[in-house]
């Protein structure tokens, strides 16, 4: 856009954004707006309508200038002094950058902080900067269910709308533009199709703009601009909702499936071309899927494999009953090194979920991953976290930090641990009434109205996801730091109270200076048993402490009104960005040194074999959180030759409680190699925490942790 | 009690399937290209690497970081059996525990508990052994046997190993009556036995065994050295066998 162009947009999205009667009206009128500008036209040869690009102002439920209405502030400053613009345009620039620097939805939810909030946890800061918590803004991790609009279509919902006005009309008005949008869209897209001589899609899309999904390729077409539009990155369980129209249309001969994989494989190209790396899931498997359902799962790891890019994050629920064909064709695309599918055991995680959201059994068979790998309820609950815990810099705090007396006035082990354990409670509390209030303000000002479409309850209701039309109102806090934290514990505990080898002074003094002088120290912790080597105490450890901030943070919701209140630890890469603002710690770590990545050992301590690092992983109580990374290294030799062992291994695993999978596989030495030779090793892609990375693009304090995780 | 220097949980290319290792200290051989070289004492002992060493003057009070480390260790069966039950459900169909050294023969008594415990607990066990010992109340336990051949000639097996090879032949005949499924193997080490001749000449042997299932090459890795170094050793390094090389032999060693 030039600076002229995007003046005038961000003028008209602004009297838009002032001018309406009510926020529905509000949201559509502008997203109407932003549409015409962020959707991008067709390219010959796209199988799959639906590009979208960044505006540096919208309204958006997870964009990177925030949430909701937002404005990038330094794209409205230049034009505050563009030379293409005259001083009267410049000054309506600064007229826009002064309104919006006020009125953007995340600075609405920040000055509604009390007092005292911003001394416990840090916001608009950068991850490096050393801090304890931060707060963050973002509706993100919808997973939505597509079927009804599949079903209903355009103007089956529409008319549902219609039937239920008189309820709430302004909302049910704000659905139905929002539906005609989607229709414009579609007609939109058709005729740009039409001009690039594919007559077929054309037609699906004119197809799609009011009626019911017919086929396959409008079912997948309809379903993902719905998520375009709708501003989600995920992508639900779409063997689920793609399935029965894939086996109707290969029952019919209306498509074969080397179509069928050249359309999924176009979707692909969609997905990448989005380009969210920490989203953009995929769910394949569970039970109660329709007939069609594997076929389209085999397609789409198919496609996959070909592909090899870092998403869509395509996951499988792996079930009792499961088509043994589906668990091959998994192994064998992990085992090309593409990082997918992610497994997940859903023996393990229905009942986890069960417990963790509180939910019955029926209800939490609907459990999905999203983004990173956090669980939500499959279009019933919202689960976004909005900040961060870092576990490993509070114990820092408390031993040689701003509550050092904390360690060093304890009388024992447990006095201090406890002391401990209340600096962090007072952490998650304070984040808990952060989330709701995240919600509330969000609430007020954006009905994300795609989002309100499709949800249970919202159309029952007659109510907006966050004004109590969505069934499940959760939360969820990042965890980082818990492994280094369990293993200092577990160090303290032997070296300061039972072996009494150091004082707590000595330690504590030791710490601060980072063991200046003090290497034997660093090495005696060191030397102390790690997790991720079935040492009992050092597993109990973290068995521990997980459950305790586990449980800490789940007891914070209903204080907090919302219905759930979750631990995730899920680590994208913050484990080693966060590492670096985070000092030395009693596990023998160096300050500013990556921290472990999710529930995994700390990269390279596991040192006792797989079978030892599994049985570690299945340690930690999966019944009090909502998803924690559990990444695991292979060499290509266990897809291959050594094929039914990693079989042994990973039935073992999950039968004994392994939650999920993520697995790289990798050659011997291949990271080493790549460090050296980026230019040839464009394709190693590397699982890092909850997202998939190629290797060579990642930066150098990433790349170092990941290297010096063990490879199996 | 035996004394043992590892134990490896889940040892992938130790036997069939996944299997735990039990490495046992004490080996009358001394081959010179010996990857496990701390086990040839039976009595613990101290390993020193001066390049892990911090220098913080603290050894009498004990070494963390690994400079100075025991090698060996006095153990029970049941010290044996708990990684090896911790490792058991990974187990499938073919794994189970391997015993190794080291001469597990050497402390056969031992073994024999050890395997009896296994036993007990459905568990499988195969040995790997050099049968410069011949224990057949232990060897009929077993699932698998894997030993060595790895020269054929007498004098010159007593030059590279410290013993001779006559006996060791005679007992692997002695054990084929056994009727334990048996593997043979030839450690390749290049300027040794990396002749297409001396492998057949095994390889001949091999057809001979009732039991035997099977004859394979293992290249010479130079891993022992380190180790070798950290006992105050001076062992040789011998060249890799390439990759052709091995191809070549293994059309060879083929039954």
């Amino acid at each position: 856009m030039t600076g002229k162009a995007l003046l005038i947009y961000a003028a008209e999205f602004t009297r838009r954004y002032r001018t309406a009667p009510n926020i529905y009206a509000r949201e559509a009128d502008c997203l109407r707006w932003q549409f015409a500008h962020s959707l991008q036209a067709m390219q010959a040869g796209d199988l799959v309508a639906g590009r979208m690009v960044r505006l540096p102002v919208g309204v958006r439920p997870q964009e990177l200038w925030g949430v909701g209405y937002y404005a990038d502030e330094e794209a409205l400053r230049q034009l505050t002094c563009d030379a293409t613009l005259t001083p009267d345009e410049q000054a309506q620039a600064a007229a826009l950058l002064a309104y919006w620097e006020i009125e953007n939805t995340r600075r609405q939810i920040s000055t509604a902080y009390p007092d005292g909030w911003l001394d416990i946890f840090v916001h608009n800061t950068p991850y490096y900067v050393p801090a304890a918590a931060h707060g963050l803004y973002r509706i993100s991790g919808i997973q939505m269910d597509p079927t009804r609009l599949l079903t209903l279509g355009v103007d089956g919902l529409h008319a549902l709308c219609e039937e239920k006005k008189a309820v709430n009309p302004p909302f049910y008005s704000g659905l139905m533009q929002a539906l005609d949008i989607l229709s414009e869209v579609c007609l939109r897209y058709a005729d740009e199709a039409a001009a690039l001589g594919d007559t077929a899609l054309s037609a699906d899309l004119t197809h799609v703009a009011h009626r019911p999904a017919a086929t396959f390729p409008q079912a997948m077409q309809l379903s993902y601009l719905f998520y375009v539009l709708s501003g989600t990155w995920n992508y639900g369980r779409m063997d689920q909702y793609l399935g029965a129209y894939l086996a109707a249309d290969l029952e019919a001969g209306r498509i074969n499936e080397a179509e069928a994989l050249r359309w999924i494989e176009d979707l692909w190209c969609r997905l990448e071309e989005r380009n969210d790396y920490f989203d953009s899931r995929v769910i394949l498997g569970g039970a109660d899927r329709p007939e069609g359902a594997d076929a389209f799962a085999l397609l789409a790891m198919e496609a996959t494999r070909r592909r090899k890019g870092i998403v869509p994050q395509l996951t499988l629920r792996l079930y009792e009953g499961m088509n043994p064909r589906l668990y091959e064709a998994a192994l064998d695309t992990i085992g090309e090194g593409t990082t997918y599918p992610m497994l997940y055991n859903d023996a393990v995680n229905i009942p986890a979920v069960t417990d963790a959201f509180g939910v019955d059994r029926d209800t939490a068979q609907r459990y999905v991953p999203y983004g990173c790998g956090e669980y939500v309820l499959y279009n019933q609950s919202i689960g976004t976290p909005s900040g961060t815990i870092n576990t490993l810099f509070v114990l820092g705090e408390a031993m040689y930090g701003k509550n050092a007396d904390h360690f060093l006035d304890a009388p024992d082990f447990e006095s201090f641990y406890a002391a401990y354990l209340q600096d962090v409670e007072k952490i998650v509390t304070c984040l808990s009434l952060q989330e709701k209030l995240e919600y509330d303000v969000v609430g007020r000002q954006c009905p994300f109205l795609y989002y309100s479409l499709l949800f249970d309850d919202c159309m029952e209701r007659g109510k907006a996801v966050f004004e109590g039309g969505l069934r499940h109102l959760g939360g969820t806090i990042e965890n980082y730091g818990n492994v280094n934290t369990a293993d200092a514990l577990t160090a303290v505990k032997a070296v300061v109270y039972d072996q009494q080898l150091v004082t707590a002074q000595e330690l504590s003094a030791a710490l601060a200076s980072n063991f200046a002088g003090n290497e034997r120290l660093r090495q005696l912790l060191l030397s102390q048993p790690k997790y991720g080597n079935d040492h009992p105490d050092a597993d109990g450890m973290f068995a521990r402490l997980h459950r305790d901030v586990c449980t800490r943070i789940r007891d914070c919701a209903p204080a907090a009104g919302l219905d759930s209140y979750l631990a995730v630890i899920i680590n994208n890469e913050l484990n080693a960005v966060f590492g670096q603002g985070t000092g030395a710690s009693a596990d023998g770590r160096r300050a500013g040194e990556y921290m472990a990545n999710g529930n995994n050992p700390m990269s390279g301590r596991d040192t006792c074999g797989v079978t030892a690092m599994l049985n570690s992983l299945v340690k930690p109580d999966t019944h009090v959180h909502a998803g924690a990374v559990q990444n695991m290294r292979f060499s290509r030799e266990m897809f291959t030759t050594l094929r039914p062992r990693l079989k042994d291994l990973l039935r073992t695993y999950f039968e004994k409680g392994g939650a999920q999978a993520m697995i790289t596989v990798l050659s011997r030495g291949d990271l080493e190699a790549a460090l050296a030779q980026p230019e040839k090793y464009r394709h190693l892609i590397v699982r890092v925490g909850g997202f998939s990375a190629r290797f060579v693009d990642l930066n150098t304090v990433v790349q170092k942790e990941l290297i010096a995780r063990t490879l199996y | 009690m035996a004394v043992i220097f590892d134990i490896e949980r889940s040892g992938m290319h130790d036997g069939p399937g996944i299997r735990t290792v039990v490495f046992f200290k004490g080996c009358p051989l001394r081959c010179r290209w010996c990857h496990n070289p701390e086990s040839w004492d039976v009595q613990p002992q101290q390993l020193v690497y001066p390049e892990k060493c911090i220098s913080c003057g603290g050894c009498a009070e004990g070494c963390y970081t690994g400079a100075r480390t025991m090698c060996g260790a006095d153990v029970s069966v049941q010290d044996v059996l708990k990684p090896i039950l911790a490792d058991k459900p990974y187990y499938g169909a073919e794994g189970g525990v391997t015993l190794t050294g080291g001469e597990p023969q050497l402390q056969a008594d031992f073994a024999l508990a050890v395997t009896e415990a296994c036993r007990a607990h459905g568990i499988g066990v195969a040995i790997e052994t050099s049968m410069a010992i011949y224990r057949p109340d232990l060897l009929a336990q077993m699932d698998l046997i894997m030993v060595d051949v790895k020269m054929w000639d007498d004098a010159r097996h007593r030059e590279y190993t410290g013993v001779g090879n006559a006996a060791i032949l005679d007992n692997i005949r002695r054990a084929d009556t056994l009727g334990v499924p048996m593997l043979i193997r030839t450690p390749v080490i290049p300027t040794v036995n990396d002749r297409v001749e001396e492998i057949a000449a095994i390889r001949d042997f091999v057809r001979t065994l009732k039991n035997a299932v099977g004859y394979e090459l293992l290249p010479y890795h130079p891993f022992g050295l380190d180790k070798a170094r950290a006992m105050g050793l001076d062992m040789p390094r011998f060249p890799e066998p390439t990759k052709e090389q091995m191809e070549q032999l293994k059309i060879c060693a083929q039954l």
